[in-house]
């Protein structure tokens, strides 16, 4: 996935090469983003939303944005992190019994994610999905390279708990 | 399983499950959801605005008629009996109504059509020339936004209303249409201001057209008097 990353424009981290236009950026950023807030927030419908919202946002804030696609990331994993806790209140049974299963496999894996507390799973999804080092984590979740260090031994573990159940 | 293979395991997992989704592409939507946003915003100023002007016009009659009695038997105490001078009418419009309406839907469109000088257009704008630079770098946001040269040299601004405030304001209503993106501004509502005899758009109208990519916070204050 790392790899993959390297090519993604959404995560670049050298913006001052390239300004985007804003169109260039939807059309760019629309379809990673997307995925990247399914993997926070477990739901592509509410992914789907997470994305224009924060797209409506960035074009609010266009011409004092220096890093667009930096800016945009953070923006969908704010949004997530909102729409997560607003998730959390309407969880259904349907997390218990998976926690219960004997035996995960990828997919299942994926839902076992959302069972993690939100900055563990978002400092796993953009550190496992999206390829980012940990220094960049820290700017997105606004917390030291230690701490995101931490989020993720914590999150694999309580992943690994799952798993071994 | 170590630390690293379950992150590769967790990696391959997500991108397994989102990674054939293809989310439908509306920029249109998005663009008049973005125009929905800062309309709402502007409403809500604008109702914000209004609560506090008649909460405090509200204050302002409470005291102001406490102390009615007092004054009431004073000018009973001075009325000589003399008819009253009659005040003037108000003036509620120019005495050329045509000519004005005409003069205001030609500042409009000097300031907002597309292709024409920026000087021109300056001179359509009250205190147009303290505000050039800024409708300069509008125009390069808006390219950045991802209109070309053509599209924006092809605007055009349609008047549909002009209402009377005094002799010398005028609220307008217009749409803005840009080729390739449709009516990018509808049923807008501007001001049109007389300034030495001439009618032009009033600067908080251009700067509230600013403010749609970020740069009305720069705008000059207007001026106190008419001017420029």
């Amino acid at each position: 996935m790392a790899e993959a990353a390297k090519h993604d424009p959404s995560t670049s981290t050298n913006e001052t090469e390239f300004l985007p236009s804003f169109v260039d950026l939807y059309h760019e950023c629309l379809t990673p983003m997307v995925r990247l807030a399914w993997a926070l927030t477990g739901s592509q419908v509410v992914a789907e939303d997470v994305v224009h919202d924060a797209f409506i946002r960035v074009h609010a804030h266009w011409s004092r944005i220096e890093s667009p696609r930096a800016y945009l990331r953070q923006t969908v994993v704010n949004a997530c992190r909102s729409a997560s806790r607003r998730a959390r209140r309407e969880r259904t049974l349907a997390n218990v019994a998976l926690i219960d299963a004997a035996h995960l496999d990828a997919d299942e894996l994926f839902d076992a994610l959302a069972t993690l507390p939100y900055r563990q799973r978002a400092a796993l999804v953009l550190q496992f999905y999206e390829g980012l080092p940990q220094s960049e984590i820290a700017q997105v979740l606004r917390c030291r390279e230690g701490t995101v260090a931490s989020l993720v031994h914590r999150g694999l573990a309580q992943l690994r708990r799952v798993i071994e159940r | 399983m170590n630390d690293d293979e379950l992150g590769r395991y967790v990696g391959q997992s997500i991108e397994r499950r989102v990674g054939s989704v293809t989310p439908r592409v509306d920029l249109e939507e998005l663009l008049v959801r973005t125009q929905r946003r800062l309309s709402h915003q502007r409403r809500v100023l604008v109702a914000a605005v209004v609560a506090v002007l008649v909460i405090g016009g509200l204050a302002g009659y409470v005291v102001g008629h406490a102390g009615d009695a007092d004054r009431a038997a004073v000018s009973a105490a001075l009325d000589d009996g003399a008819p009253r001078f009659a005040s003037p009418a108000p003036a509620f419009e120019p005495a050329n109504v045509a000519a004005a309406n005409a003069a205001i839907g030609q500042a409009f469109h000097s300031a907002f059509d597309g292709g024409v000088d920026p000087r021109q257009k300056a001179k359509a704008i009250q205190n147009g020339a303290s505000i050039e630079s800024l409708t300069q770098s509008a125009r390069q946001n808006a390219i950045r936004f991802g209109y070309t040269a053509e599209q924006l040299a092809g605007t055009t601004i349609s008047v549909l209303a002009t209402r009377f405030i005094d002799s010398t304001h005028a609220i307008v209503q217009f749409s803005l249409t840009i080729p390739g993106h449709g009516e990018v501004l509808k049923d807008r509502v501007g001001y049109a201001v007389l300034v030495n005899g001439r009618w032009k758009v009033a600067l908080r109208t251009e700067c509230d057209l600013l403010s749609l990519n970020g740069l009305g916070v720069q705008c000059p204050p207007a001026p106190a008097s008419p001017s420029g």
